[in-house]
Parts: structure tokens; C-alpha cells; sequence
């Protein structure tokens, strides 16, 4: 599997935008040329990172294009003040004092052509030699509006692609790619010229990259949103969607299948460069960026490196490329972006995408209709579209951000068919309470498996701080309070909430969580409702005898809820609290009487479980006594039997 | 792979004696112990710690000192006699009187002619010099009298002076004078108890090292007569001493039996100052010890406890081998009546005849015991001629005849039971004599059909007596065909009655025809002692185990060994040679004469002949199971070996009708438990 290695610093810039370009060197494998605005070149060895060489333009003079060293004539070339061509040998120290060329035009790019000498590559998508400077080639731009967006080459051993890719200031839906294939005489040069029009919309690519395979050149086009798309003579494809893209990104052709991605973020919105299997649509391999990045992270290669600006860093990405394999890719699937077939289902996107747009579907009538059609149109036709966790994500947040209507019937539909899972609570949980709908809360804990302790902690948080009355009038319909009966108060012991919303938090506090993740979550609560927790925690403490509730059975969860959590899990659940604010309960007064009750209660159980462990030493003596002597005497004589293995 | 009915006998009071001196003769490697009893053993190092002879005590003999000269062996006791042995009959040779009283310590000169006898005396104590001659020992001198006893003594021949230990001191003797020419006072531990030397021994250079009842070793320059160094190495007497032939290292021990060596060493890598130190301590033996010496290779260490622990002095792969040899004669003390299932019990000076128990029971589970549905009986308890000590017995297969043989005769008798299977039977014991007289034995078996006796006589001969007749015949006397001067001494008989074998300590295996009555074949020599012989009951075929733990198959009709034989030598288990502990019986199982039995003292052995011998990779048992593997499941490969470690010590195996087994065994705690008490020691906790 190809991997990218952690990144280092080649070289510090003067600011973010500092660096023009970077060219290998084509005569000496470590080196590249680094050209910057502030009329410095740099030729750097990449493996000790040190300067060979350096060369500085003259003031006022800018440098308009990357530096390039052309190995058959063994000189460099660069551009200044856009129209004037320099070439300097290895040995000048100076390169004011070389050969200039005036050219007549703006030149966009230099290429280096390793079978000749160079080629110069202008604005108006004509290229020329550098040998032959005022042979233009190629048909320039026709008409004003359009200019040359991009211009890239690839380089083989007997040819050399340049391509530009031309816009169109007005139409932009339409994007014109000129590649001229050199060989290594200017007759043999040809031209192929292709257009790519369709669902374009209005927005500027971010990024091109040339790729080369089985002897055919494709432009590689990515989009804003990660929308990758591959063109050709023949035609256009689409090739997925790169998933967790920032705004700004770049994109580089590593082989046939892996492209190298800058800009692309990992699970924890950090931005970082990654490498991108285009034929399994996942990420291979990814590592951050240095520094945060402002601009376009633009990449260039060299070798088996990755090169990219980090705000005032040239970093270093080193990576080994394979040929990646289903193998390799199996187990990554939870980074692929899955989008819907456009062929088959174009109706179903449709409905889709008309669901979770709030422009779309405005009211709630046009809400509630466009959902019935859509839950009937998939159960019809495409029953995995439940699956897909993107999909029904969006549908989440679609539901829970609406400010107009609560779409509330929908999803307690989509959360009784257990459509949602414990991730989309994230976003689902937050709307319910807000809501303060008690109900569609309660069918969560009973239907949704996985629940992320932060969505317990806020559902457990909204539970205690709400009306007991609350509870009464809105569970009169739905929850079935069967089998609850055991908490009514024993004793002189009052339980601190009402029936129906012991039983509710008493459900929640017997659904599976992990103590460090409530901890975490239980710090943020407010200090009133865990004192009021802590308050039924010992309720429960007092009335709960046995260690393991014989109804807690936790893959029943749909089951009506009944009985009291285990005295373990409310043991575990006051240690927990108590943990998250240990602080708050040393310093605070209210929390005092609670305190003392519960060491109260839980001294006499630890006197209860010392009774246990001598009731337990006697009843294994008496056992012991029980079982026959295993030793037999032998005396003086015995016949006995004798088994050799 | 075999399922027994084992009758378990430990009413087998077998108590051995406590070990009071050991001497080794460096020249031949044999061992020579002297027990309370005033019995002496030797042992051979060289097969493997063989305990080849027991020399039978003299009626009220003592046995204090025992010395090697030239492969003569040379006792002394507090009766007064210094003695030599005849190793060959296991008799005393002669005995030289020293007229001053009871003699306590011997020791040699470098040249080995001069013995100096320490004599103890009542009131006060001499030397006496013995020159040594080739018939026999001639008393040379006796030094000055001294003051009380002397209790140790020590040649320095570079000087020719004596040193010998006594009470509160030590003196050194010029021999040409005979005068004391130095006394090195020792001090005292109360005020009123005196301080007795019990050893004293010298090295090279002139060193003087005692061990006294104070507990402490001292060493002593012998020129000036002063103090080096002394150690509080033990916490009561140390009794026995002895340095090494370079008088470098020094080893201690006595009623605290811990073995302590001192060493003595540069001061540090550099320097040639050299101090001694003291560095190892062995705690091994649980009562006193009584006597340590030195071989070429180990440390001898033997006492009250009665067992003899050999000590390698090198390291071998960075552990130090260590050899409990437990206090069971080679020799057979149990005899069976398998028809009658009767078992005879040789003790000291007495048989004991007892009819086994028996059941009808079985179980399918190991360990059971069974209900018995008749007790073990004591039939008979025959006493020795005037408790002489009894050399070896017999006892004919249907129980009719016993045999014992003493130091001076042989004794038959004819035992009839009238009703065998009764609570209390009816019986009758006679005494057969025989005439003319026979030789004392060595060995005695009765052929199975009891038609015969052959007896291994003390002077290597074999004496086949017909009992067909009203009175025994002796047959014919069969000469060794080699020269029997070391020895025989050990005898099977065919059940056929066809053949008779014998070893003896020369690595021979002779085989005799019963019906030629003549010497038939002879097995190829072996570089070792054979230490059991046993036939194969119905082909031709004899088995013998070899101090080195060898077993070869001996086919007598083709005069070669058999395939198996071959098999097993060409391929022999490392784990099964490195055993430290000789195979003191075999025999085939009667029934499936391809098994056959090997008893050792803590264990016994079952070889399958028709499975494959184990890989030198196979382990043959797990010496120690550690608590890892006891829940492993046991290989599951089969090979040839099988082995039983339930029963210690064993001193006697036999396979009796059905599938009953007879195993004599006497538990090393029961053993323990007759010993005298040890010194009392403060223990953390206690």
C-alpha cells in the first residue's frame, strides 16, 4: 500500500506566498530549482537539504516564471518581467550579466524538454522553442474572453504534452484544453484540441493535473466539493467524489490510479495532504500540514517527494507508491464517499435532494409529502439507501436544523425502523431537547444502539432538570409503564422524581456506556442537575439490594423498560459523577447533605457485602468438611491398583 | 499401558546404619564406609558409585579408622586390633594387636609403608608406628606417651612429623625421637569444658588445619606454631576434616551438618597474598556427619543419616551435580514363594517368612485400594545362628525350601504348611544338613522346579546341589573361567533349569550349563559392572544391566545379541544414561516375556520391546513437574520406556499370577524416623 511519510521543512520562506515554483533538475537526481519573488533561485539538494547554488535577479527586475535547467544545452532559463527569456550557465555568478531574449509575448511557463532544449510556453496558448525564440507554434487564443487558466506538461523520453486549459470569462460552463504533442523535431508537434461543457455550473475548478495512461493523456479536473473528474480526447468521466475537502485544494498524478491531494482534511477537520486511490474512491494515506495553510496548497513532485508550501514552510512529504489493491483497500471503506448511481436512481436523488434542502421543501406539508414519497419510492426500488450513512445523516440535520416545523412524526419513523445509528444522535440529540420532546428521546435510548456517552449525558441532563409533570402528561400514550411498580417508595424513603420519570432516567442509566466518556461528558453538565442525580443515585442506592437486576438485559433494550438499573451500574454511575465533579462537591454546601446520606448508604452496604465474605468462609468450611478425605492410608500392607502410562 | 494389582508391602522394617568413617583409595577408585555395625562397603567410583562388596562385621568388632594402601584395606577399632581385609572372601585377614588400647584415628605416610595409629587410651594416649610389608603389618615403634587421649592424627612427611589432635591441644611429633617438639594450645569455649580436636589434617605447606568441639576451624602454621586463622564455622563439633591434594581447599562438617569449604585464596586477582576464606556451604545432610573425603573429581560426605552424598567439585554446565545414593543394598534382601505367595525378609540376623494378603476386588480407577478379603500373615521368624549376620537367603518357588548363608556356613531348611489358606496354619520348620559341609555363599537361588540349589560360594566358585533326593547332593563345583579374584557376585538360573549366569566384579558374564554342568559361554567383556541378570523364560535369552546403565540381550544358542540389543545400543537414550541410579533388579514378565521389569531404588521401569525406542528428543519421564506442565496433556506418542516413581525406595519388585505385582518398599521418612535426633537448631519462625 502506498504510504506518506511525516513531513519536514526543505527550506523557510519570506511569506506564504513567496515560493513561484519548483523544478527538478534533470541532470542531478537530488536536486531541485526553487525560485522565488524575491528574485532569488535556489538550486537545493533535497536529501541534506542544503543550498548548491544561488542566484539573485537584479532590483526591479521580477521573476515571472520558475527556473528550469535545461540538461541538452546545460544551461538554466528563466523569465523576467514576464517577456524576457535569460539563460545562465552553471558557473555565472551572475545572472544579469547572461544572454537575454526579448520575447513578444507574456510567457506563462517554461518546460523543460529533456530530448531538447526547452520550450517556452505563452499566455495566448502558442509555445515556441527556445532555440528558435520567434517560431511560434500553435493557434493563439481567438477572442478576448478567453484566457489560459492552466498550462502543464508531461514529459515522456521521446515526447513532451503541453496542455493548456482555456476559459471562458462569460461561458463558463465551458472549458477548451489545447495539447500540443512535441516530439523531438517541431515538425513532428500535434495538436489535439477537446472541449469539456457539460455540468460544468459556474464554479472555477480548483485544480488540473495530467495524467498519463496506457499511452493515452488524461486531464485530471478537480472541482470545489471534491468532485474529481478525468477527460480525455475521447471524452469525459467522472471519477468520485474525493471526500473531506477543504476550500482550497490541489492535485497531482502520482500514477494510474493514486493522485496526491493537498487540502484535503482528516476525521478531525485538520487539513492535511493525502493520497487518494481514484479506482477504490479512499484515502490511502494522509499526514497533516505543518503550519495552518491560507492560500492554494499547490504540490509539486520531485522523485519519491511531495513538495508543498505551509504558510512560511517548504515541506517535505516523502511516499512510496504501490499499485494499490482491493486488499489494501478493504477495511478503509469508512472513508469512502458513497454517492447515489446517477443512472439508476436519478429520481431518487432527486427526491433526496429535494428532502434535505430547506429551499426545496419549505413547509411542512411539502416536508411530510416529499418524505411519504420517499420512504415508498425506496421501499419500492432501493431498500439500501436506509444504509448509507451519509445520506441519512443529511436527513438528520436536515430534520433537526429546521427552524420552521418539527418534522416529529418523520423521525420517529426513521428512529422506530432503526434507520438512525448512535453517530447521527451527534446532531439529533441537540434538536430533541431542544424541542423538549421526551418521548422521541426515550424511543432513542430504545431503538438506536451505540449511543455516543456525550448525547447520554445531555438526554440524562434534560431529564433531571425537566418537570416531573412534564413527564406524566406526555407518557400517558406512549411508554408502557408495566413492570415499574418496584420503585414506589419503601419506607420512610422518598423517591426524589416522579414515577414515570424514574422509570425514563432509570432506562437511560441502564443503557451500556463507558465510565471515561461519561466522565468527560459529565463535566459539562450544570452542578444542579447532578446534584439532583446524585440525589436519585442515592435513591436508588437505598431501595436496590441485589447486585445484578434480573431484568437488566441490555440486547432486549425494546423490551418495556422495567426494574431499576443493577446496584453495580448505580454504584458505577455515582462514582462517576462524583469523579467528574469532585471539585464542585469539596466546595459546595448544598452538595454537603447528599454527601453525608450517601456515605451513609454505602457504608452499611460495604458492611452488608463484609457480612457476605464471612457467611462465605463458613459456608466453603462446611463444604470442605462435607467432601470425603482424598487421602487414603496405606499402613503397612495394602493391595492396590496401579495404571502405567 | 498396563493396568496392576500391586500388593504394597512396607512391613519391611529394612533400617540401615549410620556411616562412621570413609576412606578412598585413589589408585583402584574405590570407597571404602564403615558403618556402626562395624560393617564395611566398598564402592566403586568408577561404575558409576557400584556398591560392590559388604564386608560382614566381626561379633563385637568396631570399626574406627579405615585406610587404603596399595589396594589393601586396613581397619581399626576400639577393640584394639588394626586388621586387614581379604577383599576377595570378605573376610578379615589377620589382625595385629597394638596392646596400648583402643585405637581411634590411622593415617598413612606419603610413601604408604608407615601407618600411625592414634591410640586413645583411658588416661593418656600414644602413636604407634606400623610398617607395612607385603604378607602382612609389622608394629615399628610407639612414640612418647602423652597426657590424655589423642584423638586424631596427621602425617607431615617433608618434615617427618606427626600432628595429632587431643584435649585443649595440639602436638606435633618428630618420629626419628619420638618426642612432642611442639604443642599449640587450643582455647576453650566455657571455662570448664575442655576443647577436644576431633581432626586435624596438613597441607603441603606445613599448614595446620583443625576442626574441634567447639565448632570452629582452625588453621595453624605448623613451623611456629601459631594461629592463622580460625572460623566459628559450625554451631557444634566438627568431627570430620579433610583437605585436597593441592591443600588449597579444606571441607568441614560434624553434628551441624552443614559441609563448609574454605578456601585458600589470593586477596585480591593480582596479588600473591593468599588468606583463607570461607565459601561454600552445602546443607544436604539432615543428621551429623560423620566422615568426608575426597576424590579425584567430588566430595564424599556420609553420617548418622546414614545415606552417602557425592558432591562434584567442578561445575558441569554451570550446576554442581549432586548424588544422594540412599542406604539400599545392592544386594537382594527380599526373596519370593510366588506359588505359595510367600515373601522372605532378610534382616541383619534374622528371616522373616510372610504369606501376602489377598483380594478379589478390582477397580478401574489408579490408586485404589482394594478391600482385602485375607491379611498378610507372619508365618516364620528364623534367627541366626548366634546372630551372625546374614550374607544372603533363598527360598524355594513353592515355599518348601529356605536358605541362608552366614560368614562360616550355609543353612538349609525344609518349611511345610499344613493348611496354606487358614487364619492360623500348622507349621514346620527342619533343618537339612548337608554333607560334607558346603562353602559359605555369596549368592544362593533355587532352580523353579526346586530340584536344585545353586549357591555362588565366597571363593568365585559356583556349587549346584541336587534336592531331588532325601538328603542334598552336591552336584558338581563349577570353576569361574576367569579369574574369580575380585569376585563374584551375582546369579541367575534359567526357569528351564537349563542354564546359570553369573557376574562378577571383573565386567564378566559367565554362563553355565546346568545339564553339562559346565562353563558354556561367556557374554563379550564390558567396560563396566554388571549389576543384574535375569532370563528370558522360555527361549534362550538373558538380559543384563550394566553399572552404566547399558541393557544388552544376550541370545545364548546364537551366541550373539539379539536385534533389540543391537537396536537400543545403536541408538541409546541421552536421558536414560544420564540416570544417576543403578538398576538393582530385571527380570521378564513371565507372561508377555516381551516386557521386561527394572527396578532402581526410587523407581521402576516396564520396556516394551515390541514399541519403538524414544527419540533422543522424547523425554522419557518429567523429572520435575513444574506447576506449568501439570496440566499439560502427556505426549501421546508411544515409545518403548514406561515408568512408575509412586513407590521409594524399592527393594524389591516381582510379578506375581494374574495381574498382581509384588513391590517391597520402604519410605525414606519411615527410615527417618528410627534415626537418632539432630542437633536442634533455631529456625525463623520456630
Amino acid at each position: 500500500m502506498s504510504t506518506l511519510s511525516e513531513a519536514s521543512t526543505l527550506c523557510t520562506l519570506s511569506n506564504a506566498n513567496d515560493l513561484i515554483g519548483l523544478e527538478t533538475h534533470h541532470s542531478e537526481p537530488n536536486l531541485v530549482i526553487i525560485t522565488r519573488r524575491n528574485r532569488n533561485i535556489t538550486v537545493l539538494d533535497v536529501n541534506d537539504q542544503k543550498p548548491v547554488k544561488d542566484w539573485t535577479a537584479k532590483g526591479g527586475q521580477q521573476l515571472s516564471c520558475p527556473a528550469i535547467f535545461c540538461p541538452a544545452t546545460g544551461q538554466y532559463a528563466t523569465v523576467i518581467n514576464e517577456k524576457i527569456l535569460v539563460t545562465w550557465n552553471q558557473g555565472d555568478l551572475v545572472i544579469d550579466k547572461t544572454k537575454k531574449i526579448r520575447l513578444g509575448k507574456s510567457v506563462h511557463r517554461l518546460v523543460s524538454c529533456p530530448s531538447r532544449c526547452h520550450v517556452i510556453a505563452f499566455e495566448d496558448a502558442t509555445f515556441c522553442w527556445s532555440d528558435k525564440p520567434s517560431d511560434f507554434q500553435g493557434s493563439p487564443i481567438a477572442c478576448d474572453t478567453d484566457s489560459v487558466t492552466w498550462c502543464g506538461c508531461h514529459c515522456l523520453k521521446e515526447q513532451t504534452y503541453l496542455v493548456f486549459v482555456i476559459r471562458n470569462t462569460k461561458n463558463k460552463s465551458l472549458l477548451k484544453i489545447r495539447a500540443y504533442q512535441l516530439g523531438a523535431d517541431i515538425e513532428n508537434s500535434e495538436v489535439l484540441n477537446w472541449q469539456i461543457s457539460d455540468n460544468l455550473g459556474n464554479e472555477e475548478p480548483l485544480d488540473f493535473a495530467l495524467q498519463y495512461q496506457s499511452s493515452q493523456l488524461y486531464l485530471l479536473i478537480l472541482w470545489p466539493g471534491g468532485d474529481l473528474l478525468r477527460s480525455c480526447l475521447t471524452g469525459t468521466e467522472e471519477l468520485g467524489k474525493i471526500s473531506h475537502m477543504s476550500d482550497t485544494a490541489s492535485i497531482l498524478a502520482l500514477d494510474d490510479t493514486q493522485v496526491a491531494v493537498s487540502g484535503i482534511l482528516s476525521d478531525s477537520r485538520q487539513a492535511g495532504i493525502g493520497i487518494w486511490d481514484v479506482r477504490f474512491r479512499l484515502l490511502i494515506s494522509w499526514q497533516p500540514f505543518l503550519e495552518p495553510v491560507s492560500s492554494k496548497p499547490q504540490l509539486y513532485r520531485h522523485q519519491d517527494r511531495l513538495f508543498t508550501v505551509c504558510d512560511r514552510r517548504l515541506c517535505v512529504y516523502p511516499f512510496t507508491l504501490s499499485r494499490s489493491t482491493i486488499g489494501a483497500a478493504l477495511g478503509k471503506l469508512g472513508q469512502t464517499a458513497i454517492t447515489l448511481e446517477k443512472s439508476q436512481t436519478s429520481k431518487l436523488t432527486s427526491l433526496f435532494n429535494d428532502l434535505i434542502s430547506p429551499a426545496k421543501t419549505p413547509t411542512e406539508k411539502k416536508f411530510k409529502d416529499t418524505f411519504a414519497k420517499f420512504v415508498s419510492f425506496v421501499a419500492t426500488h432501493n431498500e439500501d439507501v436506509w444504509h448509507h450513512l451519509d445520506l441519512m445523516e443529511s436527513l438528520v440535520k436536515r430534520c433537526a436544523n429546521e427552524k420552521k416545523f418539527w418534522p416529529r412524526e418523520e423521525l420517529l419513523d426513521l428512529i422506530t425502523k432503526k434507520h438512525l445509528t448512535g453517530s447521527m444522535c451527534v446532531s439529533l440529540f441537540p434538536a430533541l431537547v431542544s424541542h423538549r420532546d421526551v418521548v422521541l428521546l426515550h424511543r432513542c435510548l430504545q431503538y438506536i444502539e451505540d449511543i455516543p456517552e456525550s448525547s447520554l449525558v445531555q438526554c440524562l441532563a434534560f431529564y433531571v432538570s425537566t418537570d416531573d409533570n412534564k413527564f406524566s402528561i406526555e407518557f400517558e400514550d406512549s411508554v408502557d409503564v408495566n413492570g415499574s411498580s418496584s420503585l414506589s417508595p419503601s419506607g420512610t424513603l422518598k423517591c426524589p422524581f416522579e414515577h414515570d420519570k424514574a422509570t425514563v432516567i432509570n432506562h437511560l442509566l441502564m443503557y451500556p456506556s463507558n465510565d471515561i466518556f461519561l466522565l468527560e461528558s459529565l463535566r459539562t453538565v450544570d452542578f444542579s442537575v447532578i446534584l439532583d442525580l446524585l440525589g436519585y443515585l442515592f435513591y436508588l442506592m437505598n431501595v436496590t439490594t441485589s447486585p445484578v437486576a434480573p431484568s437488566e438485559k441490555p440486547l432486549k433494550r425494546n423490551l418495556p423498560a422495567a426494574g431499576r438499573p443493577s446496584l453495580l451500574k448505580v454504584v458505577d454511575w455515582a462514582s462517576v459523577v462524583l469523579d467528574a465533579h469532585l471539585t464542585q462537591m469539596v466546595l459546595s454546601t448544598e452538595a454537603r447533605k447528599v454527601l453525608v446520606e450517601l456515605h451513609q448508604v454505602v457504608m452499611e452496604q460495604v458492611h452488608f457485602y463484609d457480612e457476605l465474605v464471612g457467611l462465605e468462609v463458613l459456608l466453603a468450611q462446611l463444604k470442605q468438611s462435607r467432601t470425603p478425605a482424598n487421602k487414603q492410608f496405606i499402613g503397612h500392607y495394602c493391595i492396590e491398583t496401579l495404571h502405567i502410562a | 499401558m498396563e493396568e496392576f494389582r500391586v500388593h504394597r508391602v512396607r512391613f519391611f522394617q529394612y533400617q540401615p546404619n549410620a556411616v562412621h568413617c570413609l576412606a578412598y583409595d585413589n589408585a583402584f577408585q574405590k570407597l571404602a564406609l564403615s558403618r556402626s555395625d562395624s560393617s564395611v562397603e566398598i564402592w566403586s567410583e568408577k561404575d558409576n558409585w557400584y556398591q560392590e562388596k559388604i564386608i560382614p562385621p566381626n561379633e563385637g568388632g568396631s570399626v574406627e579408622a579405615l585406610l587404603w594402601s596399595e589396594g589393601r584395606l586396613f581397619s581399626a577399632g576400639l577393640h584394639g586390633d588394626l586388621q586387614e581385609y581379604n577383599l576377595c572372601t570378605l573376610t578379615s585377614k589377620y589382625a595385629v594387636p597394638c596392646n596400648n588400647g583402643a585405637i581411634w584415628c590411622l593415617a598413612l605416610n606419603d610413601e604408604r609403608s608407615r601407618i600411625a595409629a592414634s591410640i586413645m587410651g583411658t588416661e593418656d594416649g600414644c602413636v604407634v608406628l606400623y610398617e607395612i610389608t607385603p604378607t602382612g603389618v609389622e608394629y615399628h615403634r610407639t612414640l612418647d606417651r602423652q597426657e590424655g587421649r589423642i584423638l586424631s592424627v596427621a602425617w607431615y612427611d617433608p618434615e617427618n612429623v606427626i600432628v595429632t589432635g587431643g584435649i585443649d591441644n595440639i602436638r606435633i611429633w618428630s618420629v626419628k625421637s619420638g618426642h612432642a617438639i611442639q604443642r599449640l594450645t587450643m582455647g576453650r569455649q566455657l571455662h570448664n569444658k575442655e576443647t577436644i580436636v576431633w581432626a586435624v589434617a596438613v597441607t603441603r605447606d606445613f599448614t595446620i588445619v583443625s576442626g574441634d568441639s567447639r565448632g570452629m576451624t582452625s588453621f595453624w602454621n605448623g613451623r611456629q606454631g601459631t594461629l592463622i586463622k580460625a572460623f566459628q564455622s559450625h554451631k557444634a563439633d566438627v568431627l570430620a576434616l579433610c583437605v585436597d591434594a593441592a591443600g588449597t581447599s579444606v571441607f568441614t562438617s560434624g553434628v551441624d551438618p552443614a559441609v563448609v569449604q574454605f578456601e585458600f585464596m589470593p586477596v585480591s586477582e593480582t596479588s600473591d597474598w593468599s588468606i583463607w576464606v570461607r565459601t561454600t556451604v552445602h546443607l544436604q545432610h539432615s543428621h551429623d556427619v560423620r566422615a568426608l573425603t575426597l576424590t579425584e573429581t567430588s566430595l564424599v560426605s556420609a553420617g548418622v543419616d546414614c545415606q552417602l552424598i557425592v558432591n562434584e567439585l567442578e561445575l558441569t554446565q554451570g550446576i554442581r551435580m549432586c548424588r544422594h545414593h540412599p542406604p539400599i543394598p545392592q544386594a537382594p534382601l527380599v526373596h519370593t514363594a510366588k506359588a505359595v505367595k510367600m515373601v522372605l525378609l532378610q534382616y541383619a540376623t534374622g528371616l522373616e517368612l510372610w504369606r501376602l494378603g489377598s483380594t478379589d476386588r478390582r477397580s478401574e480407577k489408579d490408586g485404589r485400594i482394594l478391600s482385602l478379603s485375607s491379611n498378610p500373615l507372619k508365618l516364620l521368624k528364623l534367627t541366626s545362628h548366634h546372630d551372625e549376620r546374614i550374607v544372603t537367603s533363598a527360598i524355594s518357588s513353592d515355599g518348601s525350601l529356605i536358605a541362608y548363608s552366614d560368614r562360616h556356613c550355609l543353612r538349609l531348611f525344609s518349611f511345610v504348611v499344613e493348611n496354606p489358606t487358614d487364619a492360623l496354619p500348622t507349621m514346620e520348620l527342619r533343618r537339612i544338613r548337608m554333607q560334607p559341609s558346603p562353602l559359605p555363599a555369596r549368592s544362593l537361588t533355587f532352580t523353579e522346579d526346586g530340584s536344585h540349589l545353586v549357591s555362588l560360594t565366597c571363593e568365585g566358585t559356583v556349587q549346584v546341589f541336587d534336592m531331588s533326593g532325601e538328603q542334598p547332593k552336591l552336584e558338581a563345583t563349577l570353576q569361574s573361567p576367569s579369574d574369580g579374584g575380585n569376585g563374584v557376585h551375582l546369579l541367575a538360573v534359567n526357569p528351564s533349569g537349563k542354564y546359570i549366569a553369573t557376574g562378577d566384579h571383573s565386567n564378566n558374564v559367565h554362563i553355565y550349563s546346568l545339564k553339562k554342568l559346565k562353563h558354556d559361554c561367556s557374554l563379550p567383556q564390558y567396560a563396566f559392572q554388571p549389576t543384574a541378570l535375569a532370563f528370558h523364560p522360555s527361549s534362550p535369552e538373558l538380559v543384563v544391566a550394566y553399572s552404566d546403565r547399558r541393557i544388552v540381550e544376550y541370545n545364548i544358542a546364537r551366541r550373539e545379541y539379539t536385534p533389540w540389543s543391537r537396536q537400543l545400543a545403536s541408538n541409546p537414550h541421552p536421558q536414560w544414561l544420564r540416570g544417576h541410579s543403578r538398576i538393582n533388579q530385571i527380570m521378564y514378565h513371565p507372561r508377555q516375556p516381551h516386557q521386561f521389569f527394572l527396578r532402581e531404588n526410587t523407581m521402576f521401569w516396564i520396556i516394551d520391546k515390541t514399541q519403538p525406542l524414544p527419540e533422543p528428543s522424547q523425554k522419557l519421564y518429567q523429572q520435575y513437574r513444574s506447576k506449568k506442565n501439570l496440566y499439560k496433556k502427556k505426549s501421546q506418542t508411544k515409545h518403548a520406556f514406561h515408568t512408575c516413581t509412586k513407590y521409594k525406595f524399592l527393594l524389591h519388585l516381582d510379578i506375581l499370577d494374574e495381574d498382581f505385582l509384588l513391590i517391597v518398599e520402604r519410605p525414606p521418612l519411615a527410615i527417618l524416623d528410627n534415626l537418632p535426633p539432630v542437633l536442634i537448631q533455631k529456625k525463623f519462625g520456630t
